[in-house]
């Protein structure tokens, strides 16, 4: 499979069964690329070992022909995919100031969730994209130093534990793939892009606002100023590259600053904090 | 040999790292300073912020820095304001943002 994600192409060569079916169910509005063309990841998943296929079968996650992984369960090569994915653009992409963050966007402005221990970001992230919103992506805010804006890499979201009964819940409509039991983050299931998200993955967005999130099972929702030095802090000091960027990311971070409002988010309930956002953003 | 250690003599004076070094942000609680050099992000509280200016524009000597801080802050410079001023250049120094300078 040849296609682009936001602003990189992938060149996925895999045999395993199971994977393709997986493949074409949660990227199936990502058009596929035909022709000559240079890939910013070449990516093949195979059984590393075919003679004990039988017994015990497994995927290897390949990079431009390395392994940088153990291999995983074969049935568990759609996670091993996604992680791996990540693990090649977190280690390759610098050109971009990468902050380990959700985001989604309504009119042209984008909101930031930024990933922290127990944060519930992709359980937020999911519920804002099934409600109108669209995903730029679930793990990675792709900042560009040069113009301030954010890159969409919308792709499927991987929803872990009980957020995956929370979220088939709140979004029935929802495309979700299979479920991968006792994965290594526990069960895993991954919900697709919305079509729009797809569709749009190459317009940027301009930041206008970072949320901290963090789940409490039945808090009440609550909403607090952080100051932007703080936030600068917490972004940075969770971002993949900040450090390789030198000054062109505090450049990058510090005017991504001025121009959003930061807060906390607690959070217990997902109908309820969909609506406050949607308040806190008119 | 040069003394880099606040306090040890009271002529040793303090100069901030010239401003061409850092790169600084500033937002009304705090002020974000990236030092060219070490490649490092520092988040200076406002006394600290006015220190490293203070010290940017002149050379000073602990007295003369935690009298002049003193004075922004409309405090009294006491002796407990002075260890607290000494404490905070030892902050600024290990984080390279201050030196040693010339005695005046």
């Amino acid at each position: 499979m040849d296609f682009e994600v936001g602003p990189f192409r992938v060149l996925l060569k895999t045999r395993l069964r199971g994977m393709v079916a997986v493949f074409a169910r949660l990227y199936a509005d990502f058009p596929l690329q035909e022709g000559e063309g240079i890939h910013d990841f070449n990516v093949e998943l195979i059984d590393p070992a075919p003679l004990r296929r039988k017994l015990r079968p497994q995927s290897h996650f390949l990079l431009d022909g390395q392994a940088p992984f153990e291999p995983y369960p074969q049935d568990h090569a759609f996670p091993l995919f996604e992680w791996g994915l990540n693990y090649a653009i977190a280690t390759r992409s610098h050109s971009w100031c990468l902050l380990h963050s959700a985001v989604v966007e309504k009119g042209g402005r984008a909101l930031l969730l930024p990933a922290l221990p127990g944060s519930g970001k992709s359980t937020l992230c999911a519920a804002l994209m099934q409600r109108g919103w669209r995903l730029l992506s679930d793990e990675f805010g792709i900042l560009d130093p040069d113009t301030g804006l954010l890159q969409p890499m919308p792709r499927p979201i991987p929803l872990k534990n009980h957020s995956i009964e929370v979220m088939q819940n709140f979004a029935p409509d929802g495309v979700f793939g299979p479920r991968f039991p006792r994965t290594r983050k526990g069960d895993v299931v991954h919900l697709a892009p919305t079509p729009e998200s797809v569709a749009r993955q190459h317009q940027t967005a301009q930041p206008a606002w970072v949320l901290f999130p963090r789940y409490r099972a039945d808090a009440a929702t609550r909403i607090t100023p952080v100051a932007p030095t703080q936030a600068f802090v917490r972004l940075s000091n969770n971002a993949f590259n900040y450090q390789l960027g030198g000054e062109r990311a505090f450049r990058a971070l510090a005017t991504l600053i001025r121009r959003v409002s930061c807060h906390d988010l607690v959070y217990g309930d997902l109908e309820d904090v969909v609506a406050r956002i949607e308040d806190l953003t008119q | 040999m040069t003394q880099t250690t606040p306090g040890h003599s009271e002529a040793l004076c303090w100069r901030g790292l010239p401003p061409e070094r850092l790169l600084r942000e500033s937002w009304d609680e705090a002020s974000l300073v990236y030092h060219r050099d070490t490649g490092e992000t520092h988040l200076l509280g406002p006394l600290a912020d006015q220190a490293l200016l203070l010290l940017q524009e002149a050379p000073l000597n602990l007295d003369q820095l935690a009298a002049r801080l003193a004075d922004l802050c409309e405090i009294q410079a006491d002796f407990q304001w002075r260890q607290r001023i000494e404490a905070l250049v030892a902050e600024l120094a290990a984080l390279e943002l201050v030196e040693a300078a010339v005695d005046q």
